[in-house]
């Protein structure tokens, strides 16, 4: 692109590159949706507020799970907090959400999961069949992750301050031999692959709460990833060099994590990446990205070139996994940045979400 | 989109969205058609902001080589 | 299992990039404006522009009607939904378009109840279920947007619904044009015409551009297909020396447009005599307010709003960039002073617009696909 003025051009990017380079600042007076939102906004809460403040070595890697050596022991904890509204949506509800949510966070750190701790913050008011159903789905979907629930809390809050149900949790695993994962391993060639169709979870919600006068076939996709990332470990083992579970934010906003912090580039093939006709529909309709909606039951994972064929064909012979597929790779070049090959055959950049995917119109 | 069902009082028709092929089922959304009365069933319209503005002759979100197609035929 | 559009077939859309690699002369160098947000974001997300060659430019135009509102009426907005009777809906899009000192999504966050909704007809039942509030609906978008507006206050009036009413912040499309086109330092050379306006429209406002400018404009859909297909024509029209309006997108839209949705906006609508472009400064007749038939849903006059003018700062250059003049990064402010975290102009407001865009990709923004 040779400008009028190419001095100029070349300082404006640096300086812009300057800028993009600097940790974030947290400089909002007020918390708004945004910092919720698993884009820009979080991330500047993350890095400029609570981590200066509570820097730890676990904490600074900012994974899904926190590993800790006890004794010689490998341990991972999370932690994890659920204010989804409405309570129950097609495909699930808040209990099963807090269950898998923090399974997950545990699976796809490596880790097995053990067992979990429960605080329920309940609004004054709810209704107590809404709340038995709710624990009965968190006694089920801990079941079938095959974790205990071993300790919990209770509280109440007055009525208007809580949206029904919170729930909190933290989650107990003890790392798997066969994992060995971690941005530093990355290496250009990686093979990205994804579990699953995508966005199925985030379109359900929005669907679900009925603001959107669109009603479509479209069910939450929540369930514990742990099966998935066991046989992942089996047929890829050292290869397999991390694992992303894409919830808020999506998928486009997991990869943008991880370009950055491996300062490695991405490239998607948009035709490759799994998304069902009625998701799609509904986003067009919406005007909104599957590629930024929340997952609960899909993960990402990188695998070494030479051993992507046969994690592919593993993930697929998994109940629900027919859609699993590669969907990109791993690039020395653009440093931190996600770039997609269009469906069109274009391209372009994939940036991390600056707020709420929110519906377009014009 | 393709209307499904139409109530002439309210003048509103509930559609089928974006592009489908006949016998798929997909999102369904209520859309305001008085700009474009009568409409049938299995029409295609162009909808913004809950509102059929316009009719089309196929969807669309059809490609220029579609519509070619379709004027061959 | 992707659900593969035929409609947006890779191979057609590179037999269409070679056709225009035919086409052109490569001693020229084209910019072609296209004036409608939907198509900013059509090339914007199928990389369209990687796609044709390097010295065929898209300039985006004033095309995202949510961006070019000023901050002044940003503010009004927020004013009204601060009130604690308000309902205040709009469009997801304007959630995030600052105001001098805020968005509508922080007032949100500090207490106002701003609801995002998909069809003015969604706020119209929002006031039907909520009689002890005040429903305002802050409605925006070109003459694609303003034909449901139209409907629902129809609606509202017909059945006398007391607790609705409609901040018109409706602008048209043929007089941001003519302000470009007026300007002695105009670059562009053609025009992807909106195809959702002239839907409504119809193709025949257009005319003014070949014929009053000598400058060649396509109408064009949406699928990246016909975006492509629209470049090549005006590619053609340039190279054979014509000045013409052609409809690319036959199959939906017709010379005159839905005269139906034309008649129902002349009931409803009025011209504003003047109304402020943000990055554009002033430009006639180029926005609607209700008629006085409907005053009783107008909420500027339901309401009163602090209506202060707050002027773009003078260092914008919005304008500009617009034209095709200067590039993005050869604005004085680009990446200092006007951010996307604080935009100043249109350009850097909408996520899609020139410099927002460059500003996020940078080099990365033209780089071509190898064939």
């Amino acid at each position: 692109m040779a400008g009028l003025a190419p001095d100029r051009h070349a300082r404006v990017l640096s300086i812009i590159q300057t800028a993009r380079a600097k940790r974030a600042r947290f400089r909002d007076p007020v918390i708004t949706m945004a910092h919720g939102a698993g884009g820009k906004a979080s991330t500047a809460l993350i890095e400029g507020l609570l981590l200066p403040a509570l820097c730890s070595p676990a904490l600074q890697q900012l994974g899904d799970a926190a590993s800790l050596d006890v004794d010689g022991a490998e341990l991972a904890l999370t932690t994890d907090s659920f204010v989804v509204r409405p309570l129950r949506f097609p495909g699930g509800s808040i209990g099963e959400l807090a269950v898998n949510g923090t399974v997950n966070d545990l699976a796809v750190s490596g880790a097995r999961p053990l067992a979990l701790t429960l605080s329920l913050v309940l609004e004054e008011g709810l209704d107590a069949h809404e709340l038995r159903a709710q624990v009965d789905a968190i006694a089920a979907a801990a079941a079938s992750a095959g974790v205990a629930v071993v300790a919990g809390d209770t509280k109440v809050v007055e009525r208007g301050h809580g949206d029904g149900i919170y729930i909190c949790t933290t989650g107990l695993g003890v790392r798997d031999r066969r994992a060995r994962l971690g941005a530093e391993r990355l290496a250009a060639g990686d093979r990205i692959l994804v579990s699953g169709a995508i966005a199925e979870h985030g379109t359900a919600i929005m669907l679900a709460r009925g603001e959107l006068g669109l009603q479509a076939d479209v069910e939450s996709d929540t369930r514990s990833l742990w099966p998935v990332v066991d046989t992942l470990l089996d047929a890829a083992g050292d290869g397999l060099r991390l694992m992303r579970d894409p919830t808020r934010g999506g998928v486009a906003s997991a990869l943008n994590e991880i370009a950055r912090a491996s300062a490695l580039g991405m490239l998607v093939r948009e035709a490759d990446v799994p998304v069902a006709p009625a998701v799609a529909g509904a986003a067009e309709i919406l005007g909104i990205d599957p590629m930024y909606v929340a997952n609960e039951g899909k993960l990402i994972a990188f695998v070494a070139p030479e051993l992507a064929a046969d994690a592919l064909t593993a993930l697929r012979a998994m109940p629900a996994g027919e859609h699993a597929a590669e969907i990109g790779e791993v690039c020395a070049e653009p440093p931190g940045m996600v770039l997609v090959q269009t469906a069109f055959g274009g391209r372009r950049v994939m940036d991390e979400l600056v707020g709420d995917p929110l519906p377009r119109i014009c | 989109m393709t209307v499904l069902e139409v109530d002439r009082a309210s003048a509103l028709a509930v559609c089928l969205g974006a592009r489908r092929s006949s016998g798929e089922r997909g999102e369904r959304v209520s859309v305001e058609v008085a700009l474009l009365e009568p409409v049938a069933v299995g029409e295609l319209l162009l909808v913004h902001a809950g509102t059929a503005i316009a009719r089309a002759s196929i969807a669309p979100h059809a490609s220029p080589a579609a519509h070619a197609r379709q004027e061959r035929a | 299992m992707r659900y593969v559009d035929e409609f947006r077939n890779p191979q057609l859309g590179r037999a269409l990039a070679r056709e225009i690699l035919a086409a052109v002369d490569p001693q020229r160098h084209y910019k072609i404006m296209e004036v409608c947000g939907g198509h900013t974001h059509a090339i914007y997300k199928y990389g369209i522009d990687a796609l044709l060659p390097p010295n065929v430019e898209l300039v985006h135009g004033p095309g995202c009607p949510v961006c070019v509102i000023p901050m002044g009426r940003v503010d009004d907005g927020i004013s009204l939904a601060c009130r604690p009777e308000v309902i205040f809906t709009c469009f997801g899009d304007m959630l995030r378009v600052p105001g001098s000192e805020r968005t509508l999504l922080d007032a949100k966050a500090q207490g106002a109840d701003v609801r995002v909704v998909y069809s003015p007809l969604d706020a119209l039942r929002i006031a039907r279920e909520n009689p002890q509030r005040e429903v305002v609906f802050f409605a925006i978008g070109f003459e694609t947007t303003a034909p449901s507006t139209a409907l629902t206050l129809r609606r509202a009036r017909a059945e006398r619904v007391p607790n609705f009413s409609v901040m018109c912040s409706h602008v048209t499309i043929v007089p941001p044009l003519r302000a470009l086109l007026e300007s002695p330092d105009l670059r562009l050379d053609g025009f992807i015409g909106p195809g959702h306006v002239a839907s409504v429209v119809g193709a025949r406002p257009f005319a003014f551009l070949p014929e009053q400018y000598r400058k060649p404009v396509v109408i064009s859909g949406f699928e990246p297909l016909d975006v492509m297909q629209a470049v090549l024509m005006i590619i053609r029209q340039l190279a054979s020396a014509r000045a013409e309006v052609e409809n690319q997108y036959a199959r939906v839209v017709a010379w005159d447009g839905n005269p139906r949705a034309l008649e129902v906006m002349r009931e409803v609508f009025e011209l504003r005599a003047h109304f402020e472009w943000r990055g554009l400064g002033f430009i006639s007749q180029s926005a609607l307010r209700l008629s006085d038939a409907y005053a009783r849903w107008d909420a500027e006059q339901r309401f009163s709003v602090p209506g202060v003018r707050v002027a773009d700062p003078k260092a914008c250059q919005c304008g500009e960039v617009l034209k095709g003049v200067i590039k993005p990064w050869e604005c004085k402010v680009f990446g200092t002073a006007c951010t996307p975290e604080r935009p100043i102009g249109t350009c850097m407001v909408s996520p899609e617009g020139a410099c927002a865009a460059y500003y996020a990709y940078g080099r990365h923004a033209r780089e071509p696909v190898p064939a």
